[in-house]
């Protein structure tokens, strides 16, 4: 049984190194469009994400002031503060009361005014930017509550560019990610019509279906996985330079730069699935128009 | 061994290439299959080699329905037959020791037997000195010898060759049809189209006539020289 798997294994990679070897032009070629197709999907992911992640520091930065009446009890204070931590959307919610508040502004501004009239104050920080909004809403139903603050409009804005953004970008990966399996549908194409030989004379000397196939799908496997690899390689040199460069000029961080392999690995699983979803169905279906064109 | 029972075939684009084709043949047999450009011998090959399937008919070999053959089963059908072409349908890459071992290689053979049996046919075509060589450095005849050493490295029970000497002069012709006879000696059924009456008249051997997708002659061929003389089946039999 070993002895069988051994020659099945060394008549394998003998074959897929044969097909490369024979093909190194197109294998060549193929890798070169795949990996800058790679590449600027890549990009495009890391604009993304880096967008994602700025919208979100930008939203995260949003607190709610929560203007409390001047007649609250401390009793409804602590069970007002009680039900904000019970919220699972509330981050942190800090109580500024009425004698802080005082002195924060005696302290700041040098400055006494014992009739001002000033009230208890809560800065509440959601844990989603999203949750602005509703939260905002249900505190401002409470009845100890005199008013509510928050930047709105503005944190509303920044939500809709930036979604609008990020449906383009969407779109942009979608167009792209169909470009690539076109690409890859065409090398399958080009790597059964450069073996049209060798495929009618292992048919008949009757090499069974999966010895015709596997190679023709290791080779496309290889094609993706090494396109993954090169073009991330790439894009970490550049995405490097530019942390370097613009990291500490602009007035937020760039995704770290471990990130990227994160996106490679979403890459690499993307063409593992492409290839066994895909690939394989490509490489029957031209087999098959092979047969028929004999 | 083999069997047609009523076959007929039409090309998906029409044509008719056989009608009614009913023949026996029998283990060990070697059999010419005679005929004009177009009579339909090729397509009896192909339904042999279950390249196609029968429009009407069936065709039994060794009591197996080959229509009945289902994809997966035809690779395996297939390791039982050794088959040649007028074109050789060599790999130009491959060495004539790669050629000949492709179909051992393909269907996982181990590997000391590969050597054992690559060296067995090329001793038997001739061509052991020129194993290292490309298809593209030796004459025609020599490309067909390595395309029957292909052909035969797999022990077949059934051996076809179609117009294996269309493309070469008498004396590879005369090599190639005396390892093609060594073959049929050797145990192994042979059925081999041609449209070169000389060989045939030569080689005494069954000799089905084809014309118009039809049997027209199923004998020995000491009939053969009447058709020669009378060329009463088709003006465009080619004769050497």
């Amino acid at each position: 049984m070993l002895k069988y798997l051994e020659t099945v294994f060394v008549s394998f990679v003998k074959e897929v190194y044969g097909n490369i070897s024979k093909n190194w032009g197109m294998f060549f070629a193929a890798i070169t469009v795949i990996s800058f197709s790679f590449f600027v999907l890549q990009l495009i992911l890391l604009v993304y994400y880096n967008m994602e992640n700025f919208k979100n520091k930008i939203l995260s930065q949003i607190t709610i002031h929560v203007y409390l009446k001047s007649d609250v009890q401390p009793k409804q204070i602590a069970d007002f503060m009680y039900n904000l931590d019970k919220n699972e959307d509330i981050l942190s919610a800090t109580l500024i009361s009425k004698e802080e508040m005082k002195k924060r502004i005696k302290d700041e501004l040098n400055i006494t005014y014992s009739d001002l009239p000033i009230n208890s104050v809560v800065y509440v920080k959601v844990k989603k930017p999203e949750f602005v909004k509703t939260v905002s809403e249900e505190i401002k139903k409470e009845k100890i509550v005199r008013d509510v603050v928050y930047w709105q409009e503005y944190a509303e804005k920044i939500s809709s560019v930036f979604d609008l953004i990020k449906k383009i970008l969407f779109v942009v990966i979608v167009i792209l990610a169909l470009g690539v399996i076109l690409i890859i549908n065409n090398t399958v194409k080009m790597s059964i019509l450069s073996r049209k030989n060798e495929i009618k004379i292992m048919n008949l000397v009757g090499a069974s279906g999966w010895f015709i196939k596997a190679p023709l799908f290791a080779e496309i496997f290889i094609v993706l996985i090494l396109s993954s690899f090169i073009s991330h390689y790439f894009i970490r040199i550049g995405y490097g330079y530019l942390m370097e460069r613009f990291n500490n000029f602009v007035f937020f961080n760039l995704l770290p730069i471990d990130y990227l392999i994160f996106v490679r690995n979403m890459l690499i699983f993307t063409s593992i699935i492409i290839s066994f979803l895909f690939v394989y169905s490509t490489i029957e279906k031209y087999l098959k128009k092979l047969a028929e064109d004999e | 061994m083999l069997e047609f029972k009523n076959v007929s075939y039409i090309y998906p684009k029409g044509y008719r290439a056989l009608t009614n084709i009913n023949l026996y043949i029998e283990k060990g047999e070697f059999v010419f299959l005679v005929g004009p450009v177009g009579a339909g011998k090729t397509t009896i090959l192909k339904l042999i080699y279950r390249e196609i399937t029968p429009t009407v008919g069936k065709i039994f070999f060794e009591n197996q329905d080959l229509a009945m053959l289902s994809h997966h089963q035809v690779p395996y059908y297939r390791r039982r037959l050794g088959i040649v072409f007028q074109d050789f349908k060599l790999l130009n890459y491959k060495t004539v020791w790669h050629n000949v071992s492709y179909p051992l290689e393909v269907t996982l053979v181990p590997m000391k037997d590969i050597v054992k049996r690559v060296f067995k046919v090329l001793k038997l075509v001739g061509l052991v000195d020129k194993r290292d060589f490309y298809p593209d450095e030796l004459s025609g005849g020599e490309q067909q010898q390595v395309a029957i050493a292909r052909a035969i490295v797999n022990n077949p029970s059934l051996f076809i060759a179609d117009e294996p000497t269309g493309n070469l002069d008498v004396k590879s012709t005369d090599k190639i049809m005396e390892i093609i006879t060594e073959i049929n000696k050797m145990g192994t059924t042979v059925i081999m189209s041609t449209h070169n009456l000389e060989i045939v008249k030569k080689f005494n051997k069954r000799t089905i006539y084809i014309q118009n997708g039809m049997i027209v002659e199923d004998t020995k061929n000491e009939i053969i020289d009447t058709l020669i003389e009378r060329n009463s089946y088709d003006t465009n039999l080619i004769q050497p």
